[in-house]
């Protein structure tokens, strides 16, 4: 039997038996253990009680997406089993909670065939170590042992999270952990090919699509967060909690949305860096906050971490269904900027790249993620840290000519900025239409002449940031063609790599990253090569294949949604290129 | 805050230069000119660098206000003085900062952000100029209107209850709460300069009367229920301050609350400065934190 060194393991629970933390746990040990690795959670709305599930592929190259169905699951009850059996590959392995005695073949008929391994994870618990809260190290145990995940790194891992608690939490825990793994010794017959092995290096650096946001902002710059807690955009807010005071920085918790997005504005408007992340009912809230942005030419940044919407809608799911809200952002035309980082490396250098084109241009930056990246983990080198300084960026003394006119007339439509504190420059911020002076005026020569600014700077962003804004997979000028946006850029590069192989065909990718304004020039070629285009996109009504026909008249895509708020996945691309290409 | 910030060496500045070119856009009577002018007093009172003021507005009459003020300026949103003033304090605790805004900015549509910038005990000054009446939307009820209040939008009279907000900013806990007419510039330009010294959020409510969609609610109206503060107030008295706010007949003019608590930025802040230099990122533990 050959070893098949990259798989997909899912761990299924109850929320409260720790099955997040268990996957936390092989997720750093891989990384340690220089493993690339992708993995995600999903957890119920509630804050107690109902299904949790972490889904973890590991791998000997840094992967794109999370794949499709489970090599490997790990089912804390049979209850999880019945849940998520269904996402068991045909040739998976199953290690369940449960007695060999009483083997699940027998009440599931689907198992006749597979491998599966009964692990009493709850008796080992209860009677053994004596802590039913222990369950989830039982598994980890287990599946360490049975998979080859470093005992050593584990047992530092352990000792790392709960020497800080409590001792005797430290002391359960480490004994769940070695109950499972000698259980899985003693009993357990290794039948599947599934092994992970240490390679060389440093170890990995692991970040969820939320982390790497905030590091992104933090090492941007960034000196201000103004927030407002909603899920799944809340943990950006808790890190720089914990983050700013160490620099300098602040967090604020404001007692609403619209609250925080004037505090961004107050903050930027300061001359420091400042941000705000929601989700979609956040984002709605902010909207003319984020047009004041726009007007007042405020550098400021907005993340919305999509969940399903509208209105409350799935809270804890995903979605890329906020893309015409962003692409509006406000009433009137106001200009601003959307961006959409397509990995969670991208979630990461993206803030930097946020941050530059607020500041430079003044004005609002949208950043689209969504649940699917921002709890998504994958694996980035350490040197993305270390090679960055992530110093503040004071607002530059203005350049001027004769008088300082802070809203002055120029060609790229870009004015000179002061800040409070720099001497003379006294200046009054407005969401009144004004003259260069910022004094009100509403006579047509002076809106025209600054409205027309203000829009000019579009063309300089463009000019800026188009070339380099736009992820290309497979072929170039392809015949088959997919396009998408944000968080389906890996399952699209996959599926794209997979399908070339399989056809020989001509068959690409394309996924910008600058979503508006759009970087035409740039997608044109792709799209006119194309014999047949797809649009795919996690929305039910395709807002960014309706926004491409507005960009590219006669233009018209096949498209492909998904509105059930699980992430797009390789398979959902595969599947329809396949289609297209018979 | 303040206790006095120009630039050293730089000449004494009067009340008009705090002056700016522009001059105010409002109805001749209007209360605010009064308001406008104690402000000039106050700030000259304690010598306030013009570089390091701030301004914030948000949407009315009322709100026009930074523009009239040699200083930075932030005239928003309908409603959300606060919070910008909040950001701009919190990105930077040298500078002064001064909200300004009308009764219906601040307690209809910007009513949710006072009860937690009184919370917080931020070091801003609040001045609401309250003339029990929307101004710029041309005469429709706001939350300090009276029942009975007739305009095009409540042609039977008003139906609710006014609010009454020196009650309502000492029940949030405001440090600096006061009351003040804009018929008596020196006491309000008195009132200004102890809130912009106070540590802390300063609250002041000018009664500042509407002479064009108001009429009723005019100079005489007020001057025939004004009267100061009875010497006796204690301003850290709570609960005589809250007697003398909700006095049915009278508006009591004065101190009514100032107590000290610590700062939002002084918690926030070692000193309440911002750390200068700046620190660095500690990347080891970073990445120690998240490998």
């Amino acid at each position: 039997m050959e070893t098949v060194r990259d798989f997909i393991i899912g761990l299924g629970g109850e929320s409260g038996e720790g099955v997040v933390l268990a996957g936390d746990i092989l997720n750093m040990t891989a990384a340690r253990m220089n493993i690339h690795s992708s993995s995600f959670r999903t957890f119920p709305a509630e804050a107690r009680g109902g299904p949790s599930v972490v889904k973890l592929r590991l791998c000997r190259d840094h992967v794109y997406s999370l794949g499709d169905e489970y090599d490997v699951l790990i089912a804390f009850s049979e209850d999880a089993y019945k849940l998520h059996g269904p996402d068991l590959a045909a040739h998976g392995v199953l290690l369940i909670d449960g007695d060999p005695a009483d083997p699940a073949q027998q009440r599931y008929p689907e198992l006749a065939g597979k491998i599966v391994y009964h692990i009493p994870m709850d008796r080992i618990a209860k009677k053994d170590v004596g802590e039913i809260k222990t369950k989830n190290m039982v598994a980890v145990g287990a599946v360490a042992a049975l998979f080859g995940f470093s005992r050593e790194m584990i047992e530092k891992s352990l000792a790392e999270r709960f020497s800080k608690r409590s001792e005797k939490m430290l002391t359960d825990n480490l004994k769940a952990f070695t109950a499972g793994w000698d259980y899985a010794k003693a009993n357990l017959d290794k039948k599947d090919p599934y092994r992970v092995e240490a390679a060389t290096g440093d170890g990995f650096l692991v970040l969820s699509g939320n982390e790497a946001v905030a590091l992104g902002a933090l090492y941007a710059g960034c000196r201000f967060f103004g927030g407002y807690p909603i899920t799944p955009a809340s943990e950006i807010m808790e890190i720089l909690a914990a983050e700013m005071p160490k620099v300098g920085g602040a967090m604020v918790q404001f007692e609403d949305e619209i609250a925080s997005m004037g505090g961004v504005l107050g903050a930027a408007f300061a001359g420091v860096r400042s941000m705000t992340a929601t989700s979609g009912p956040g984002q709605s809230l902010m909207s003319e906050l984020i047009g004041l942005g726009s007007m007042a030419e405020v550098p400021c940044v907005i993340v919305n971490v999509q969940r399903g919407g509208p209105s409350t809608g799935l809270p804890t799911k995903t979605e890329q269904a906020d893309l015409n809200l962003s692409l509006a952002a406000s009433h009137g035309d106001a200009p601003h900027v959307v961006l959409a980082p397509t990995t969670i490396r991208d979630c990461f250098e993206i803030m930097e790249l946020a941050f530059d084109i607020a500041e430079k241009y003044q004005l609002p930056v949208i950043v689209l993620t969504d649940q699917a990246l921002g709890f998504r983990r994958a694996d980035l080198p350490k040197s993305l840290l270390r090679d960055r300084s992530g110093h503040a960026q004071p607002v530059p003394i203005p350049q001027f000519g004769e008088k300082f006119l802070r809203y002055q007339i120029t060609e790229s439509g870009i004015s000179p900025r002061s800040a409070p504190g720099m001497p003379g420059l006294q200046h009054v911020a407005t969401g009144l239409e004004h003259a260069e002076d910022g004094k009100p005026a509403y006579d047509p020569p002076t809106r025209r002449a600054q409205m027309e600014k203000r829009q000019r700077k579009m063309a300089g962003i463009v000019r800026d940031y188009a070339p380099t804004s736009v992820r290309r997979y497979g072929d170039p000028e392809p015949e088959i063609g997919v396009i998408g946006w944000g968080s389906s850029a890996g399952p699209i590069k996959e599926a794209v790599e997979a399908a070339q192989a399989a056809t020989g065909k001509k068959i690409g990718g394309i996924v910008p990253r600058l979503l508006f304004p759009s970087p035409n020039d740039e997608i044109r070629p792709f799209i006119k090569a194309c014999k047949k285009a797809i649009v795919i996109e996690g929305n039910l009504t395709g807002q960014y294949a309706t926004y491409l026909r507005s960009q590219f008249p006669g233009f018209d895509p096949m498209e492909v949604h998904r509105y059930d708020g699980l992430p797009i996945r390789r398979s959902d691309v595969l599947q329809k290129i396949m289609e297209v290409a018979r | 805050m303040s206790t006095g910030t120009a630039a050293p060496g730089s000449a004494q500045q009067k009340p008009a230069d705090y002056k700016s070119t522009r001059k105010p856009v409002w109805c001749p009577g209007c209360g605010d000119y009064g308001v406008l002018n104690s402000l000039f007093n106050a700030l000259a009172a304690i010598q306030i660098n013009q570089d390091n003021l701030v301004v914030v507005s948000g949407i009315g009459c009322s709100s026009r206000f930074p523009g009239f003020v040699k200083a930075y300026g932030f005239h928003g949103a309908h409603g959300r003085a606060l919070p910008v003033a909040v950001g701009v304090k919190v990105a930077n605790p040298d500078l002064d900062v001064i909200a300004v805004g009308g009764d219906g900015d601040a307690f209809s549509i910007g009513g949710g952000h006072i009860t937690h910038v009184a919370r917080r005990n931020i070091n801003i000054t609040y001045i609401v100029m309250d003339n029990e009446i929307y101004g710029l939307t041309k005469g429709q009820t706001s939350p300090t209107s009276h029942p009975g209040t007739i305009t095009k939008a409540s042609p039977y009279g008003a139906l609710e209850q006014p609010i009454e907000p020196i009650s309502l900013l000492l029940s949030y806990g405001a440090t600096f709460v006061a009351r003040g007419f804009s018929s008596n510039p020196k006491d309000v330009a008195q009132m200004i300069e102890k809130g912009i010294r106070h540590k802390g959020f300063s609250f002041i409510q000018v009664l500042s009367p509407c002479v064009t969609f108001n009429k009723p609610i005019g100079y005489d109206y007020f001057n025939a229920r004004v009267a100061p503060l009875p010497s006796e107030h204690r301003t850290d008295d709570l609960y005589g301050a809250m007697r003398l706010a909700g006095d049915p007949e009278k508006f009591y003019l004065g101190i009514f609350r100032e107590v000290d608590r610590p700062t939002y930025t002084d918690l926030m802040y070692e000193g309440g400065h911002r750390p200068r230099p700046e620190p660095a990122i500690d990347t080891e533990r970073i990445l120690r934190k998240f490998s």
